[in-house]
């Protein structure tokens, strides 16, 4: 048998590259632990010296590279050409593409443009005792997990949620960085054009990358309650995290630290959840956490099957109660 | 301005706690969990509802499901849509969303009727993959852009915002395209008394395999490139330890649990 190929989309984030790239990396090297796979990133920006010389040293076999202005920003059409012109060049059988807002757009795109399955927000990716690569997708909101196979087309694409999975640092392999000849970008006629872009303000620890993650749910009751949500994250060095129902109620502008099957997958060592109901939406986004803590006055809540420890009892009060106690200790 | 809008009758989300496997027969048991129009295609059917209300034209419904479906495609009507097409056949069942976009697209076509928008919703609240409205674009040969907050349509150009990581980017789309509405991005009329009797009138046309062009390797389960294995339900449950007290003594138990969890605090 030969020896698989897979391929990784690479995102960039200013000019390096994603932690999605190398939290999927790691988990391309664990899945066929026997032959050696040769892996490969995919990388399509503008001005990517520098991110094609961090993949070169990341533990990847090949790097492939479009580098065109086409390219410095998202752009459905010159993204999805770029990514099908390495496929075609490099020939994968897997194809893992980070499910991120442009990346849950590019793979079903390219599952298309390549006549090829694509299996969407994967939760895990195994390979089956016949060798065959076997993908874990979640469908009603998490609450269960079907495994699907692409069995005739290649190649098998994937989305993966970024922080499904592990970072662990390979070691450099002797790796070849092939640069495309971008002129096909040129000629390509595209119907959308790229107007502009509106950043939010950055705000915080991003709820993702926090040991601690203090997330208020509907429960924390009112906009000043909440204010003692934000003072115990900072407290503890961490970041607020929030159900549906919280950005809803304006509680926190956005759903930049939104968790679960529409937001944020979180794994911290310590997740404490006040006023959250546990739908199945929000615990597939925090159930891998470390500790889980959760505070609830309905002894009955769902989200205390998932926890370590509970707390009948009001939210607010409870968090309130903690901020003194390290307050008064500092 | 001709607007169609995908429609996917779902298990109602609310519920989805409530969801159990068969040990036995490995299916999913659904009994007690009722039916609704998947959230964000309320969104798709309220964006095209404003949109006809600024610049004429008719709204169409289009959605593929088994034939008790028709009573969710009824609301639709009864929220404003104008007429619903629904496409039914055992052939069709078990379709990934490669053939369910492809399916689509031929019913789209059978209409006759030339859209100049296609909306969708930006996910189905069951399978929530986010496919179907790039897929639909990819094979009616349109563009296509998903995630969208915002849409407005002036000189053959719809504008929209799309929802990204850190924020919004703005895109012109020439018409006719495909657009997939975030979920929450309107608030989705009520269905109104008069409504209701209006969409008695209403037609909604039921469409077979033999009523559409299509290919046979390229629909239903069979031609669908993945497939299903297994169902299986996460075991996620921790053994939860409970805290009793007073809040003081509570936190004080607390701070011990996180440090322990190697927080330095
Ligand atoms: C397709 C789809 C995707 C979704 N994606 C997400 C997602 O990614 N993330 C997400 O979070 N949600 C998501 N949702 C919404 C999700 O289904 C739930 O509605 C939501 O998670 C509930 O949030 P909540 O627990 O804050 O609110 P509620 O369910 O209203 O729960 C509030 C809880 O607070 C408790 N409470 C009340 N007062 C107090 C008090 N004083 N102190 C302590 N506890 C109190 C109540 O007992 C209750 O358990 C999605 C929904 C759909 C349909
Ligand atoms: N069977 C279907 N019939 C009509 N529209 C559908 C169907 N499946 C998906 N869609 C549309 O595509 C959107 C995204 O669905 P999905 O790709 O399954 O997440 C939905 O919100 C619907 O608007």
């Amino acid at each position: 048998m030969e020896n698989k190929k897979i391929l990784i989309y690479a995102e960039l984030k200013g000019g390096s590259l994603e932690t999605s790239a190398y939290e999927l990396l790691a988990k391309a090297r664990t899945l066929f632990p026997a032959a050696d796979a040769a892996i490969a990133l995919a990388i399509a920006g503008c001005g990517i010296d520098e991110a094609l010389k961090e993949a070169a040293v990341s533990g990847a076999d090949l790097v492939y590279g479009v580098d065109s202005p086409r390219l410095e920003l998202y752009h459905v059409d010159y993204h999805a050409e770029a990514l099908k012109k390495i496929a075609e060049t490099f020939h994968p059988d897997i194809f893992l593409i980070p499910a991120s807002c442009t990346g849950e757009e590019l793979a079903p795109t390219l599952g298309l443009k390549l006549r090829t399955g694509v299996a969407a927000h994967c939760v895990d990716l195994q390979v089956d005792q016949n060798g065959e690569f076997l993908q874990m997708v979640p469908a009603f909101g998490g609450k269960v997990i079907g495994e699907i196979y692409t069995p005739k087309t290649k190649p098998q694409i994937a989305s993966i949620k970024p922080g499904m999975f592990s970072v662990i640092r390979q070691q450099p392999r002797s790796c070849k960085t092939v640069l495309l000849d971008d002129s096909f970008l040129e000629e390509l006629k595209t119907k959308i054009k790229l107007r502009g872009i509106e950043k939010d303000e950055p705000s915080g620890v991003p709820v993702e990358q926090a040991d601690v993650v203090v997330c208020g749910g509907f429960g924390i009751e009112t906009a000043d309650n909440w204010k003692q949500v934000e003072r115990l994250a900072s407290l503890l060095g961490g970041a607020v995290g929030s159900t549906r129902p919280a950005v809803d109620q304006g509680w926190v502008s956005g759903e930049q630290q939104m968790i679960g099957t529409s937001g944020k997958t979180v794994r911290p060592k310590v997740y404490i959840g006040a006023g959250v109901s546990g739908a199945t939406h929000h615990i597939c986004g925090m159930k891998d956490s470390n500790v889980i803590i959760s505070i609830n006055t309905d002894k009955d809540a769902e989200i205390f099957a998932v926890s370590d420890y509970k707390i009948v009892g009001d939210g607010a009060a409870v968090i309130k109660a903690l901020c003194e106690l390290l307050e008064r200790r500092q | 301005m001709n607007i169609a809008v995908c429609v996917k009758p779902v298990p109602d989300p609310e519920k989805y706690n409530l969801l159990e496997i068969d040990p036995k027969t490995k299916r999913l048991v659904r009994e007690g969990i009722p039916t609704i129009i998947n959230p964000a295609d309320k969104n798709a059917l309220e964006a095209a509802l404003r949109l006809k209300e600024l610049h004429g034209g008719r709204v169409a419904v289009i959605s593929m499901a088994p034939l008790f479906s028709q009573d969710k495609i009824k609301e639709c009507l009864a929220m404003g849509a104008d007429e619903a097409y629904l496409i039914s056949d055992r052939a069709f069942g078990g379709a990934d969303t490669f053939s369910t976009s492809y399916t689509l697209a031929k019913g789209l076509e059978k209409t006759g009727i030339q859209f100049d928008l296609i909306l969708a919703g930006n996910d189905s609240a069951d399978g929530a993959t986010s496919h179907v409205p790039s897929q639909l674009g990819e094979w009616m040969e349109l563009p296509h852009i998903t995630n969208i907050t915002e849409i407005e349509i002036h000189d053959g150009i719809a504008s929209v915002k799309k929802k990204i990581s850190d924020g919004l980017i703005e895109y012109d789309m020439e018409l006719p395209a495909v657009a997939g509405i975030a979920r929450n991005s309107n608030q989705p009329r009520m269905v109104s008394a008069m409504g209701i009797v209006k969409a008695k009138n209403k037609k909604i046309e039921v469409y077979t395999q033999k009523d559409l062009d299509v290919d046979e390797g390229l629909i239903g389960l069979s031609g669908s490139p993945t497939q299903p294995g297994q169902l299986l339900t996460p075991d996620m449950s921790r053994n939860a330890k409970l805290l009793q007290g007073e809040p003081a003594e509570i936190a004080a138990e607390l701070l011990a649990i996180i440090r322990k969890a190697g927080i330095a605090v």
